[in-house]
């Protein structure tokens, strides 16, 4: 015969208590109780993402920033920050300040509870983002570091009960550390060690600081992408492919060289993604989606993105990207595969070829005037 | 006076329903929130 669950009601009624604990203390736990939020970067170290370098730019580093590139990891594996920055310095006549802010994990929640806390602390003029695409049940597993119930709940207003039932529960998960934080608060990661951290030496890439938290990888394709870790070595490659920055294609005005798709996004990624339109607008920051070629899509003669964003963004949004058949022109197939260092991300090469191409078109938008 | 069959009672449903509520939280939530490795790793 198997043995009771609880010996007593006491203990029963003991086990009831914990778990309404446990299940109400996201709805509890308000500002006097939770860590203040740089608490919640700062327990993250460079094995969970660059998180030590964005902690430190949006709760320490001050100023405002003229173009900050911000999202999942393709958008970090894609731009040379240091290139734009150096330009946009040399177009403006002073010291100009690009960064950028990634992580691993694509989704526009993630994307719009981390800016939310870097347009709090900075102001920035331009912010870049891309179609932040994802798996539909891939969910980015720091949510519990950037939701917190009772100053995040009321940006889920309009999601369906289940959605919202999720995000409660990633509350849930993100308490024993909040509680831990405040018993005791956590040291931040060294953002410049003598050794490299973890993300610098398993991506083979420069220092963040150096870097302005771009990834620039020396390392070379891996055809068993995302399962294994298996890169071929590095080899560097400058392609010649007759592509020119006059062939990159800004949305609006122009639709030729676009192709837009009636694909949907998940319900939760175009709830997030229009909360981050609606918060640039309140900080009066524009905004810019970039688009970031796949391997899968490197013989497209348009850039594809979604009929969602036109209409999303609104007049004050632009769309910026090069078409892939131009991007790589007469480039085979072996040369393509040495710009990337999986089908979703640009290595070294990758980077330094695709970065000159979209910066006059990327300051040529931070020049004109935002239309309205 | 609430006799005590009926305390024992109501504990025991509100030990069910917290379960079930618990497990429903579980059910619609993604592995990734769940996996400490991913969570709670320290490098």
């Amino acid at each position: 015969m198997m043995q009771p669950a609880f010996s007593s009601t006491r203990q029963a009624a003991a086990f009831a208590f914990l778990l309404l604990a446990v299940l109400l203390l996201p709805a509890l736990a308000g500002k006097k109780i939770l860590p203040p939020r740089e608490q919640a970067y700062a327990a993250l170290s460079w094995g969970s993402g660059p998180f030590p370098w964005v902690r430190h730019e949006i709760f320490e580093e001050t100023g405002d920033i003229d173009i900050a590139f911000v999202g999942s990891s393709h958008i970090m594996h894609a731009v040379d920050t240091p290139y734009v920055q150096a330009q946009l310095s040399k177009r403006l006549g002073r010291p100009a300040v690009v960064r950028t802010l990634g992580w691993g994990g694509a989704g526009f929640d993630a994307l719009y509870f981390i800016t939310q806390d870097l347009l709090q602390h900075r102001r920035v003029r331009l912010l870049v983002i891309y179609n932040e695409n994802n798996n539909v049940r891939m969910r980015n597993a720091q949510g519990p570091v950037w939701f917190r119930w009772r100053e995040d709940a009321a940006a889920l207003a309009g999601l369906p009960w289940r959605e919202q039932g999720l995000y409660y529960f990633t509350a849930i998960v993100g308490m024993p550390r909040n509680l831990l934080c405040r018993l005791r608060p956590n040291i931040p990661a060294e953002l410049v060690a003598a050794k490299p951290n973890y993300w610098e030496s398993h991506y083979r890439t420069a220092r963040m600081v150096d870097s302005l938290g771009a990834s620039s990888s020396e390392l070379g394709f891996n055809p068993g992408a995302p399962l294994y870790d298996d890169y071929t070595p590095f080899v560097p490659f400058a392609p010649h492919t007759g592509a020119r920055p006059a062939d990159v294609c800004i949305y609006p005005p122009a639709t030729n060289g676009f192709e837009f798709s009636s694909q949907p996004l998940p319900a939760w990624q175009t709830h997030f993604a229009r909360q981050l339109i609606a918060l640039a607008r309140e900080h009066n920051c524009r905004l810019v989606l970039l688009h970031i070629p796949t391997l899968d899509e490197a013989q497209s003669a348009v850039t594809e993105e979604r009929n969602f964003w036109p209409e999303a963004l609104g007049a004050e949004g632009v769309i910026l990207g090069i078409p892939p058949a131009k991007l790589f022109g007469g480039l085979t197939d072996e040369e393509i595969r040495k710009l990337y260092l999986n089908t979703g991300h640009l290595n070294k090469n990758g980077v330094e070829h695709f970065t000159p191409l979209i910066t006059p078109a990327l300051l040529q938008i931070y020049d004109s005037p935002a239309r309205h | 006076m609430i006799p005590r069959p009926a305390i024992d009672k109501a504990v025991y449903v509100l030990v069910i329903v917290l379960s079930l509520i618990a497990l429903a939280l579980v059910l619609i939530s993604p592995a990734e929130l769940l996996d400490n490795k991913v969570i709670y790793q320290g490098f």
